[in-house]
């Protein structure tokens, strides 16, 4: 009888982790050599109707428009039609600012945003021809009032709005509960729009195929359905989630931030001879979320309420002129594209303006600052 | 073979870690110490840190200096200078030579001398090297504004005129010039120290133990640097007149902001080599918007251009003050002989006194 020739144990530890490397390599190969057999990844620069900015973490690119052509960025990066820089002499111009709800997410083209509808309301009922009303959407998806504080300063001014409307407290709300790290210039949010880079195991074909479907940026399939939050946001994947048990109170300190927003707002549009105009915002009562929502909107709408009284500013009381239904709302806080949605909001702000004679007190700012011009 | 490849290596290492601990820092090695991308004023200053060289330190709220609280100590009148180096002071040897720092001292020495009122004065140094008017504006609305602050001086114009007399293009937002702040990763071998003592040439902006001689801030924060040198002939070529009124506008920003949340704004003008020649000239039309902005709008103005003109004695290039009594003292001394002139401090403490009176 033949005796079995004895192997050695370092020799059985080398033959196992040679035949495994082997057979990981192989699988890798296989992957690999299936992700080469897909279209080529489609970068989500290309894809994305935002890109990075220096001064307000991201801003829609110029003269685009989104692949189903129901959404158009104008050359100043507004939602909708082309406006010339220079405003047209018999023309007031109202500039909104906001986030998705004035950038209206549930309008199905840009003539059903509620800025567009609100434009077509006003001509209705300053017909006349005397002047022109141009209303501006510069409603940015996912917009702070920081956000929109800057873009006023740095681009809408130059655009000579004789109105701007200040529609904010959504998105800050959100940047209020859902973080316990709070700081007031949003950082501990915030980040400029960018893909995350892939983790080291991204870079295995092997391990991107069963685990990084989902990654933003991962080299070989990068996740389609990427929202603009996962690439604006620190951790996008806390403020999806509830559970995470890092939801809290919106304080006192974080609202007096939102307030100091608003605040600076009408300061800089009135010394720059703008009216300005504030909203109050609208949110679902969600009780899944022990009142946690409805509470933190309660502050910030009383924080835009104490502003519009201190400063006398023009208020539009929206959250009690359009309480949330579920009707007119698809979700939390986005109107349907109905007359009973956006066209509601749009008669509510027209008639606000119309009835606080906002548009008449532009009309003669306008004739006086001309006065002053010619008697200069 | 492998175990004496491997102490060698190891050795080699640690002698190269000793060499560079003994070579003297280089001024990029604090780029990418100190600095950090910011969403809305494209960089800010990490805090808690220590320049390479020792000589100036970063608070827990990111400003040069000691650190102080959130909330204004009781009676204390708390000042902010914005700005960018000329404020911030990197050739001040150390943090308490700078300007804000030598005006804090004289506010102090002159209010105790003076019937010992206010109690205390504080100066926070907000300045940041490399920012515009654009960048303080949004530094002071979204941070700032938190500290309860009295009186605030802006002190801009210099950067401001680059991006006005550089760049062929010209956005009234500065995109033109500014790009997003992103501080890139080591190479993978710059994890070795040896390997990036060896390599000086291949080093990047982000060694972890010793930067790239040549590296500059402006190299991550505008879009072309190569422009902001680029010759006289070529800025008057670029320069049209109507590239000031952005400038004009942040500054009138800042003032609505400042009075708006009831901080007494000041204005400063900005102090440059005549010999820049057409750039000294954008400058010198900087300075005329300041001064009419400040007298349309009745607000405070320190002329230090008329003040304290350009010398070679007094300035290391042609912006920048020497640590010296001629250089940082006596423009500290400047901002606050015109803070007393005009009463400043003592506006806010009676306007403070005039407040709890009504209360």
């Amino acid at each position: 009888m033949r005796q079995k020739t004895a192997i050695s144990l370092r020799k059985r530890i080398v033959f196992t982790v040679v035949a495994v490397a082997l057979a990981w390599l192989s699988a890798e190969a296989m992957v690999l050599s299936y992700w080469l057999g897909q279209p080529p990844p489609v970068t989500l620069e290309r894809n994305s109707l935002y890109q990075a900015h220096p001064y307000r973490a991201y801003a829609p690119v110029p003269n685009t428009m989104n692949g189903v052509r129901t959404r158009s960025f104008n050359s100043f990066g507004l939602r909708g039609t082309a406006v010339s820089f220079e405003k047209p002499s018999n023309t007031i111009r109202i500039a909104c600012l906001g986030g998705s709800t004035t950038y209206s997410d549930g309008a199905t083209t840009d003539g059903h945003t509620y800025p567009a509808r609100m434009e077509r309301l006003l001509h209705e009922h300053y017909g006349d021809g005397s002047f022109r009303i141009e209303v501006l959407n510069a409603g940015v998806q996912a917009c702070v009032s920081l956000e929109s504080l800057i873009h006023f300063e740095t681009q809408l001014l130059d655009l000579s709005p004789d109105i701007a409307i200040f529609h904010h407290g959504t998105n800050d709300g959100w940047f209020m509960i859902a973080f316990s790290d709070f700081q007031s210039d949003y950082i501990h949010v915030r980040r400029t729009l960018g893909g995350v880079p892939p983790k080291w195991w991204e870079y295995s074909p092997l391990l991107s195929y069963y685990c990084a479907r989902r990654s933003v940026n991962n080299p070989y399939f990068p996740a389609r359905n990427v929202n603009l939050n996962q690439l604006i946001i620190t951790r996008p994947a806390i403020l999806w989630d509830s559970r995470a048990g890092r939801y809290g109170e919106a304080t006192p300190a974080m609202v007096a931030a939102f307030e100091r927003n608003v605040h600076s707002f009408v300061s800089v549009a009135r010394g720059n001879g703008v009216i300005p105009v504030l909203s109050t915002v609208v949110s679902q009562d969600d009780r899944d979320w022990a009142g946690l929502w409805f509470r933190a909107y309660g502050r910030i709408n009383t924080a835009i309420r104490n502003v519009a009284v201190r400063e006398s500013v023009d208020l539009i009381d929206f959250a009690r002129l359009m309480p949330w239904n579920p009707t007119d709302f698809y979700d939390a806080c986005h109107l349907k594209d109905t007359p009973g949605g956006l066209g509601r909001k749009a008669q509510i702000f027209a008639q606000a303006l119309i009835e606080m004679g906002v548009v008449e007190r532009a009309c003669e700012r306008r004739w006086e600052h001309r006065q002053g011009r010619r008697d200069r | 073979m492998l175990l004496a490849v491997v102490a060698v290596w190891v050795v080699g290492e640690l002698v190269a870690l000793v060499i560079l601990s003994q070579l003297e820092p280089l001024p990029a090695d604090d780029i990418a110490r100190l600095y950090r991308p910011h969403p809305y004023r494209v960089y800010m200053f990490a805090a808690r840190r220590r320049s390479a060289r020792g000589h100036c330190s970063i608070n827990s709220h990111g400003f040069r200096g000691p650190e102080i609280e959130l909330q204004k100590p009781l009676g204390t009148v708390r000042i902010a200078c914005l700005g960018s180096s000329t404020t911030f002071d990197d050739t001040a040897t150390t943090d308490g030579h700078t300007y804000p720092a030598h005006l804090e001292r004289f506010l102090r020495e002159h209010y105790v001398k003076h019937g010992g009122r206010p109690a205390r004065i504080e100066v926070i140094n907000a300045g940041v090297p490399g920012y515009t008017s654009l960048e303080s504006l949004i530094y002071f609305e979204s941070k700032l504004l938190d500290y309860e602050l009295d009186i605030a001086i802006f002190h801009h114009g210099l950067d401001d005129a680059l991006f006005m007399a550089c760049f062929r293009e010209f956005a009234g937002d500065y995109v033109h010039a500014r790009k997003v702040f992103r501080l890139p990763k080591p190479h993978l071998w710059e994890r070795s120290v040896l390997v990036s003592l060896l390599l000086p040439n291949q080093r990047s902006i982000a060694n972890p133990y010793r930067s790239n001689r040549a590296a500059t801030l402006a190299q991550l924060t505008v879009a072309d640097p190569e422009r902001l040198s680029v010759d006289e002939a070529e800025m008057r070529r670029c320069f049209r007149p109507e590239r000031l009124a952005p400038f004009a506008r942040n500054v009138r920003n800042f003032i609505y902001v400042a009075r708006g949340h009831g901080v007494a704004p000041i204005l400063s003008t900005v102090v440059c080599n005549p010999q820049l020649g057409f750039l000294a000239d954008v400058v010198g039309q900087i300075n005329t918007r300041i001064r009419e902005i400040a007298d349309s709008h009745e607000v405070p103005c320190v002329d230090l251009a008329r003040e304290m003109a350009w010398s070679a004695g007094a300035f290391v290039d042609d912006w920048h003050l020497r640590d010296c009594p001629e250089g940082l003292e006596r423009k500290g001394k400047i901002f606050a002989e015109h803070l007393i002139r005009n009463r400043l401090v003592d506006q806010v403490l009676e306007n403070r006194r005039q407040g709890e009176k009504d209360r």
